[in-house]
């Protein structure tokens, strides 16, 4: 198991070399200037300097490095600075080395990104566990009564949540809610504090639409599969054998069916995670969420190729992290399972 | 030895019965699912609605009108209007045009790279290692990101090369199709690892046959059960991959829409005519339910193990 982890390890990391090659190069290599949109009555020699201030003067693959050698050293310092309050870099050095800078903002990447995280993380996580909760039990119970009413209705929906795209389902919810009923805010306050018990009611409404949106969802994706994966196993010699011993119906389900109809769904659950970041650029966009994916999207719009390149690996981190997660856990739940 | 006469009966009923082909056999599973028959009864009607349609209601879609602009369903304008008084029908007819045609030539790009790349690694053991690898980094790309910086990086160079419409649609097809096509490749993949394994194959190889004609004439046919599933499921995921990046202002342009981008421009207008917002958002949605259906059917009916239950 351990040298599985390691092996696995060991390719993730050209894995992701590559990756970040793919994604500096296609924006590298792509037309269109950071000084393309400014006005003409600038002089070409300060567009040059303007070019030179943004590194662009010297050949892809030293940027290419410096970007990297960033990412992965600098950045981790200024992190840990930031954690520990230990001085790992000398400011008034005239050689510290330079952070990630938004051409936006003209700030570090890390801190918009630190700044974007907390409201996708809160409205992401939520969405994720309430549609893990409502999504196993409505997978077992539909595929215990395989074909009744209540099996047909829920694969119905489920179906249905899963076809029905968040961008048109969310606006059918501010429709609904936001300019007919008029009981939630139809975008998401960032500025809002949670001081006492009426902004924290407020926070709960505005919060409502986009993590039903999201949880639902998810929810459809993983009942689906927690529904195949307990017929998969109901019809199994070994279910036969513990209802032969005479165990309660209940302990045979929830005790042994349950627990191996589950390996798989784990599974899609760690696979499912950055997924979520990706389906979070389109929900934050519906309900006006300032989180990642709109930092993402304004940085597009606006060409901010160091943040869209350093946003667009770390999703690429996430997703080799979550299938090296996912791996791992069907190993250790799955004793069948052989790496070696 | 009692069971034995009971069996040969069974067989011979099935003898003397009609002929039966492998294709006939999966229609009748496929009529069993009626979430499939449904589905494709309604994906027809739209089809025919979207193709034949403008022929029978035959309102411009581009013709501004201002003085009935924002307007709710009314006898003229069956749907509504949009913000400079076009007719919302005559735009979602056109618009289903393209999103379709959209999804399936994605669908049909994706298909082919990902049934090349399979069989191309299930069958040449040389090939296996790197394809595989390849398709795994595929599979880590983060999709959605890469799409909309492609999009937004090549969408004017590909404009002037191509013209407006055709460079739009181009590109969009083009990297929806590169992006999707991995796990296609991978079920392939398995599927050819066990029909090579044959005897009908060995028996091919024995005789001399060249790679080339076993792959076409032995290979292909026998995998071809998950690529219909692949095929159906494409269309869905292009589709919705198509809408939400339209959704995001970064698809095709508003004189040539898709329904994606009928519900990016509604959504500004949700206040005024929500209908607006309705009418793109239920059509990609039941396109998108229909279709899985269709998948769900085609799965269980090409399945031995299911068919004939």
């Amino acid at each position: 198991m351990v040298r599985f982890i390691i092996r696995r390890l060991l390719f993730a990391i050209p894995t992701l070399i590559v990756i970040s090659m793919v994604i500096f190069a296609i924006l590298d290599f792509a037309p269109g200037d950071p000084t393309g949109n400014l006005p003409l009555t600038v002089p070409q020699d300060v567009k040059e300097r303007i070019r030179e201030s943004l590194g662009l003067d010297q050949p892809t693959h030293i940027r290419y490095v410096r970007w990297l050698r960033q990412f992965f050293v600098v950045e981790p310092q200024y992190i840990i600075e930031d954690l520990t309050g230990l001085q790992l870099i000398n400011p008034e050095d005239p050689d510290a080395p330079v952070r990630i800078l938004s051409w936006q903002t003209r700030g570090p990447v890390f801190d918009l990104i630190f700044q974007r995280m907390p409201q996708t993380l809160l409205i992401l996580g939520l969405a994720y566990v309430f549609g893990a909760l409502l999504a196993i039990p409505v997978g077992v119970y539909s595929a215990y009564r395989q074909y009744s009413a209540f099996d047909n209705i829920g694969t119905f929906i489920t179906m249905v949540g899963y076809s029905v795209p968040t961008y048109f389902s969310g606006l059918l919810m501010i429709i609904i809610f936001s300019v007919q009923l008029k009981w939630f805010p139809s975008f998401y306050d960032t500025t809002l504090e949670v001081t006492n018990w009426e902004t924290f009611v407020q926070q709960v409404k505005q919060m409502i639409m986009p993590v039903t949106v999201l949880s639902f969802f998810n929810a459809a994706q993983v009942s689906r599969f927690m529904r195949s994966s307990m017929l998969d196993n109901l019809n199994l010699d070994y279910v036969r054998t513990a209802r032969s011993k005479g165990l309660n119906e209940r302990v045979v389900v929830l005790i042994h069916v349950l627990r191996n109809s589950l390996i798989p769904v784990i599974t899609l659950l760690a696979l499912q995670i950055p997924g979520i970041f990706g389906g979070a650029i389109i929900t934050e966009q519906i309900f006006k969420v300032n989180g990642l994916g709109q930092l993402l999207i304004t940085a597009i719009q606006g060409s901010d190729i160091p943040t869209v390149q350093t946003l667009t690996f770390i999703f690429a981190i996430l997703i080799v992290i979550f299938n090296l997660v996912a791996d791992v856990l069907y190993g250790i739940l799955d004793p069948r399972i052989r790496y070696d | 030895m009692a069971t034995a006469p009971a069996s040969l009966q069974v067989d011979e009923k099935f003898e003397l019965g009609e002929h039966r082909s492998l294709w006939g056999d999966v229609w009748l599973q496929f009529r069993k699912h009626k979430g499939a028959l449904f589905g494709m009864a309604i994906l027809i009607v739209f089809i025919l609605a979207i193709y034949l349609g403008p022929f029978l209601y035959t309102v411009d879609a581009a013709y501004i009108d201002p003085i009935v602009a924002n307007q709710g369903p009314t006898l003229a304008h069956p749907f509504g209007t949009d913000n400079l008084g076009r007719d919302m029908l005559a735009r979602m007819l056109s618009g289903g045009q393209i999103s379709l045609s959209v999804g399936f030539t994605a669908m049909l790009i994706s298909l082919s790279l990902g049934v090349t790349v399979g069989i191309l690694a299930g069958y040449f053991p040389i090939l296996d290692n790197p394809l595989m690898r390849l398709t795994d980094m595929f599979l880590a790309l983060p999709i959605l990101p890469l799409l909309l910086v492609i999009i937004m990086l090549f969408r004017d160079s590909l404009r002037t090369a191509f013209g407006p419409e055709t460079g739009i649609f181009l590109l969009i097809v083009t990297v929806i199709g590169a992006t999707s096509w991995m796990n296609t490749a991978r079920v392939v993949r398995g599927e050819v690892l066990s029909v090579k394994q044959q005897e009908y194959v060995t028996a091919a190889v024995s005789i001399g046959t060249v790679n080339r004609r076993i792959l076409v004439r032995h290979i292909f046919p026998n995998v071809l059960s998950p690529v219909m599933v692949a095929a159906a499921l494409g269309v869905a995921n292009a589709i919705i991959t198509e809408s939400a990046l339209s959704f995001l202002g970064l698809g095709f342009p508003s004189d040539y829409p898709t329904w994606g981008r009928l519900l990016f421009e509604g959504k500004d207008f949700i206040n005024l005519t929500p209908t607006r917002v309705v009418w793109p958002g239920v059509a990609i949605s039941l396109t998108v339910l229909c279709v899985n259906f269709i998948g769900d059917g085609l799965r269980d009916a090409l399945d031995p193990r299911l068919r004939g239950r």
